[in-house]
């Protein structure tokens, strides 16, 4: 298993986020994380990444604990996490954006790779690269939060809400790009508030409903189940 | 006006417009990375200053190589405080940072007056002679001085633009969380911008010090004009900090010749209270929450 999750607790002063949940993540697999806002979707995902503390609970990357490790190093291992928003430094180029994705490369030449990479994923980008990246379109700056993830070399990549705010053609253009980097051998953990979109895409889906997992399973046993039909995809 | 007299003017300005951006620049990295108030910024210009007048008139040692010295030592000094005194402060309000900054003050420039003395002292310089330019004598000293600050600003502008850590240092500034998602150790670049920016003010108070005069209480009233600059300037904004600075330095020139320094100091300060009515966060200001 690439990615385990074990009784992970997260705590926001007294209040309980995360109410003990686990989940793994196969090596190639898209995971999904569906439900509504404030069930705990990015607090885990910020719990993996290691931007927020656990109370309690383990996190396992290729065997090893990385929970208790600082965000900075976390990506050094292989897991790279586009947050919720795009988050892009919008005052810098979006070549220095994607320049500080890789900002643990020291080799010239893998970065160069990691650059000409990116560019045949996302060509838009190439011809936007001294443009500032608050100046791009809302698609634009998906792909650039996107990129600079890719900038790392990971072996899974942590998405929150990557559709979010996005005209109905981006989002079907960032569902490809989803599904190519899994072709490309990635892992995905998808956080997502369109249920269907992430249901389609993923191979294995996790409910979540204030801060426990309601139901998991394959994507599509969970796209045929009554429960999810009713509650997350609109009848 | 004479020309000689408008020109003479126009060179001071210049001088000390560049020698105020780079203590404002310094002060500026401090926030903009931070997010906290540094009131004991000019501390570090006045230190930078006695360095070079220990190593230099005192020990009678190279005055460029001194400039360096005091440089490094002030990054040093900056850089420990930032790791033991400012650190435990990250992330609480501002006014903890402006308390123990206060604090700071006057345990520097106090520990300056009883260490260094209260007699004024003078850095004596190594370029002399000079030039006739439209009338007025331009000496090769402040020539060799602003050259040297406008290249220290360029060279520190080609460090945030091109290089990693000058990137990270913008990224943190801008993000620090999703910087360090990016795998860049914000507390690293924390005491470097703090050893960098107080280093910045020394290498201004070694040069104010070659032309002027140096005594312990001088670093105050650079604080409050390096707090002006960054002001007017905007906020964390290193071009905001250059202009900035240029502007004060031309209204002390300007001013200070025809009228009076007191004068100067209300124009200043008029002249930044009205920029902030229009533009209220400064210059180059971005929205800081």
């Amino acid at each position: 298993m690439l990615l385990e999750v074990e009784n992970l607790r997260v705590h926001y002063d007294k209040v309980e986020a995360v109410k003990g949940i686990s989940l793994s993540v196969e090596e190639g697999n898209i995971s999904t994380l569906i439900g509504a806002n404030g069930a705990g979707k990015t607090s885990i995902l910020k719990a993996i990444s290691g931007l927020i503390k656990l109370s309690a609970g383990e996190v396992r990357f290729e065997g090893k604990r990385i929970d208790h490790m600082a965000a900075h190093d976390i990506v050094g291992m292989g897991i790279a996490h586009v947050p919720e928003g795009r988050r892009l430094f919008g005052l810098m180029t979006v070549q220095h954006n994607l320049r500080l994705g890789a900002y643990l490369q020291k080799d010239k030449k893998q970065l160069e790779e990691s650059f000409e990479h990116v560019y045949r994923h996302f060509p838009i980008l190439k011809e936007r690269e001294n443009q500032l990246a608050k100046t791009l379109s809302g698609g634009q700056q998906q792909m650039v939060a996107m990129g600079r993830a890719l900038m790392a070399r990971p072996k899974v990549i942590l998405m929150d809400e990557p559709s979010l705010g996005l005209a109905p053609i981006m989002v079907s253009e960032i569902a490809k790009i989803i599904e190519s980097l899994k072709q490309a051998g990635l892992s995905v953990v998808l956080v997502e508030q369109n249920a269907s979109l992430a249901l389609k895409l993923a191979d294995r889906g996790y409910v979540l409903e204030t801060g426990t997992i309601a139901l998991e399973g394959k994507s599509e046993d969970l796209i045929g189940n009554d429960y999810v039909k009713q509650a997350y995809l609109g009848g | 006006m004479a020309l000689d007299e408008f020109t003479q003017m126009t060179l001071t300005g210049i001088n000390l417009g560049l020698m105020y951006a780079l203590i404002a620049i310094g002060l500026t990295l401090i926030f903009g990375i931070m997010r906290i108030i540094q009131y004991a910024h000019g501390e570090f210009y006045m230190l930078g200053a006695y360095v070079l007048y220990y190593w230099s008139s005192v020990l009678k040692l190279p005055y460029w190589l001194g400039i360096l010295v005091s440089a490094g030592t002030i990054f040093v000094i900056g850089a420990v405080l930032q790791l033991v005194l400012f650190r435990p402060l990250h992330g609480k309000n501002i006014l903890y940072s402006l308390a123990v900054s206060m604090g700071l003050i006057f345990i520097i420039s106090s520990g300056g007056l009883l260490t260094f003395g209260t007699v004024v002292k003078g850095i004596p310089s190594v370029v002399t002679g000079g030039v006739s330019v439209l009338g007025a004598f331009y000496t090769y000293e402040r020539m060799v001085i602003s050259i040297f600050s406008a290249t220290l600003i360029l060279a520190l502008w080609f460090f945030l633009q091109r290089t990693t850590t000058g990137m990270a240092m913008r990224a943190v500034s801008e993000d620090p969380e999703v910087s360090s998602l990016q795998g860049i150790n914000t507390r690293r670049i924390h005491w470097i911008a703090f050893g960098l920016g107080s280093a910045l003010a020394a290498v201004a108070g070694c040069l104010m010090g070659t032309l002027l005069s140096i005594v312990p209480t001088m670093g105050f009233i650079a604080t409050v004009k390096a707090f002006m600059i960054v002001i007017l300037g905007g906020l964390g904004s290193v071009p905001g900090a250059l202009i900035g600075g240029l502007i004060i330095g031309f209204i002390d020139s300007f001013v200070t010749t025809l009228i009076s320094a007191d004068v100067a100091y209300i124009i200043g300060f008029v002249t930044i209270f009205v920029i902030l009515v229009f533009k209220p966060s400064g210059l180059f200001g971005q929205q800081w929450d």
